[in-house]
């Protein structure tokens, strides 16, 4: 659980970020964004199973090149 | 054949309107007739287009009448999800920001569609902006499955599936930037095809994840898929994206012989959540394949575990740059939730989205891989049944799924891959409600997903249920 000061902190961050890109925030809003963007950040944590530099190519999305065994 | 006609499939339409056997205007007031008669209940349109309709078909009929040259879609009734620019019509996107936006010229899915004769009776439900899977949708109405009104029609695309299912138009278009055409069409009972990335332009239609977007048809059968992507597949020079790649000839390739096809089963997918019922249709489904001739063998897909997280960082991120603008000048033409998701998006580090590319690079290495020893790959397209409306959590077994996470899990690897993918109806529950079949083919070979998708509806009977309305 975190504790009051924990969560205020995060909400000024969230604020914060947001203000920087002309949006603003607050109440009720602020609030229901602090949980759903804790639950992204939870899933996104997975993506750190990527370690340092183990995927060999480009990352992108080249599907024409995969074209090979097409009708 | 179908007595009722608005359960024509569009090849059967077409074929009797060319004989004259089955005049436009009947055809286009029969559809209207079901939409008056349903709607306000199912909710499936944004925009019902009655008086242009009607006036097309006259103009449709006046055409046969004179013997000219007939479109392949001459004089069927047909809508579109409210993303799909048409000229002089209201595309929505199902917001409250664009609910006067007035497009001036057609996408070109519309234009293509237009050349081949189909009438256009409206525009379709969809959830905000394509952004989340229910079509709950708070500023048109929450859309409801025909199959059972207290459940949800699958998304974004919900409105097409439900319009199909309810017999309200012959043929649509939906977009898949998750599973928004395979997603509602399973749960509805219909088909759905979302193909190869680039193989249909996506000029003029509202977009939501310029990396992950596709269109496609939503249909009643198979080849009326394949006539449908026949129309409006190819290239457009006024979309960087749409692919110059030859296209087949789709509906030649359907002639249902899949003898000694090489069938891959996801291990990673199967083993996952699945509601008992999907998972014994699924297996049913595969002993079909198999007795046509197909042999089936398990394929590793092992990064697919990166898939979710993947998908949230890249669809979000993209989402949240093309709102930015109206979210920082209008934010209260957004929906909560919407504007939530939007906030969060752009609040998703940097770093997040380049390691989304990195394993969106290995998820597609690991699908190219599959699809190397085997020619098609085959998975239930959601593992849950249509949830209830409202509901947050659903049962699978004995465990609690989130909804939202559930429904596109199955269909999502396959828009980071932008490999071609179609649902086709495999079954019911023991509830009633319909479950779908999903395949997916190599870069551009729609051909072999729609043949495989064929043989399997030819040798059942599910495409022929209708929802009791």
């Amino acid at each position: 659980m975190k504790s009051e000061q924990q969560a205020a902190d995060a909400n000024a961050g969230i604020v914060a970020g947001l203000k920087a890109q002309g949006f603003e925030v607050s109440g009720p809003e602020l609030e229901r964004l602090g949980r759903v963007l804790s639950g992204i950040a939870n899933d996104l944590t997975k993506l750190d199973a990527l370690k340092g530099f183990e995927c060999n190519s480009t990352p992108g999305f080249r599907v024409e090149e995969a074209d090979d065994d097409a009708d | 054949m179908p007595t009722e006609l608005t359960a024509l499939t569009m090849r059967e339409a077409a074929r009797l309107v060319r004989e004259r056997a089955v005049s436009p205007v009947e055809l286009t007031r029969a559809c209207i007739d079901r939409i008056r008669g349903h709607d306000a209940e199912l909710r499936a349109f944004i925009t019902v287009l009655e008086e242009p309709a009607l006036e097309q078909a006259r103009r449709a009929e006046e055409a046969v009448m004179r013997k000219d040259a007939l479109g392949p879609l001459h004089g069927v009734p047909l809508a579109l999800k409210d993303c799909f620019a048409v000229r002089g019509v209201r595309t929505t996107g199902g917001s409250r920001l664009l609910a006067e936006n007035i497009a001036d010229r057609d996408c070109t899915v519309v234009e293509r569609l237009r050349n081949a004769g189909g009438v256009f009776l409206g525009t379709l439900n969809m959830h905000e902006f394509a952004l989340g899977s229910t079509t709950a949708n708070p500023h048109y109405g929450i859309a409801r499955n025909p199959w059972k009104r207290d459940r949800i029609p699958g998304g974004s695309s919900g409105g097409s599936a439900i319009a199909i299912a309810a017999s309200m138009c012959l043929g649509s278009m939906g977009t898949d930037a998750g599973g928004s055409v395979r997603l509602p069409a399973a749960l509805c009972g219909i088909v759905g095809l979302k193909p190869t990335y680039g193989r249909i332009s996506r000029h003029g239609t509202l977009p939501l994840s310029l990396s992950l977007d596709h269109s496609g048809p939503m249909t009643r059968s198979v080849a009326d898929a394949a006539l449908m992507l026949q129309i409006v597949a190819g290239p457009d020079r006024r979309d960087a994206t749409c692919s110059g790649h030859p296209v087949s000839n789709y509906l030649e390739a359907i002639e249902g012989k899949i003898e000694g096809l090489k069938v891959g089963l996801p291990t990673e997918y199967l083993a996952d959540a699945m509601d008992d019922e999907v998972r014994d249709a699924f297996l049913k489904a595969l002993d079909v394949l198999q007795s046509l001739g197909a042999v089936t063998q398990e394929v590793s897909l092992p990064h697919s575990r990166l898939g979710p997280p993947a998908m949230v960082a890249i669809m979000l991120s993209e989402a949240s740059a093309l709102h930015g603008a109206d979210l920082q000048t209008r934010p209260e033409q957004y929906s909560d939730g919407m504007r939530t998701l939007l906030y969060a998006g752009s609040l998703i580090p940097a770093r997040r989205y380049v390691q989304a590319g990195r394993a969106r690079t290995m998820i597609i290495g690991d699908q190219l891989a599959a699809l190397k020893s085997a020619d098609v790959l085959v998975l239930p397209t959601v593992a849950i049944p249509a949830p209830p409306v409202g509901d947050t959590l659903a049962a699978v077994g004995n465990r609690r799924v989130n909804v939202d996470a559930a429904l596109p899990r199955l269909t999502l690897p396959f828009n980071l891959s932008g490999l071609p993918a179609i649902s086709i109806p495999c079954g019911f529950t023991s509830e009633g409600l319909p479950i779908g079949l999903q395949i997916v083919g190599r870069a551009f070979a729609e051909a072999t997903v729609l043949n495989v998708a064929h043989a399997y509806e030819q040798s059942t009977r599910w495409h022929e249920r209708r929802p009791p309305l």
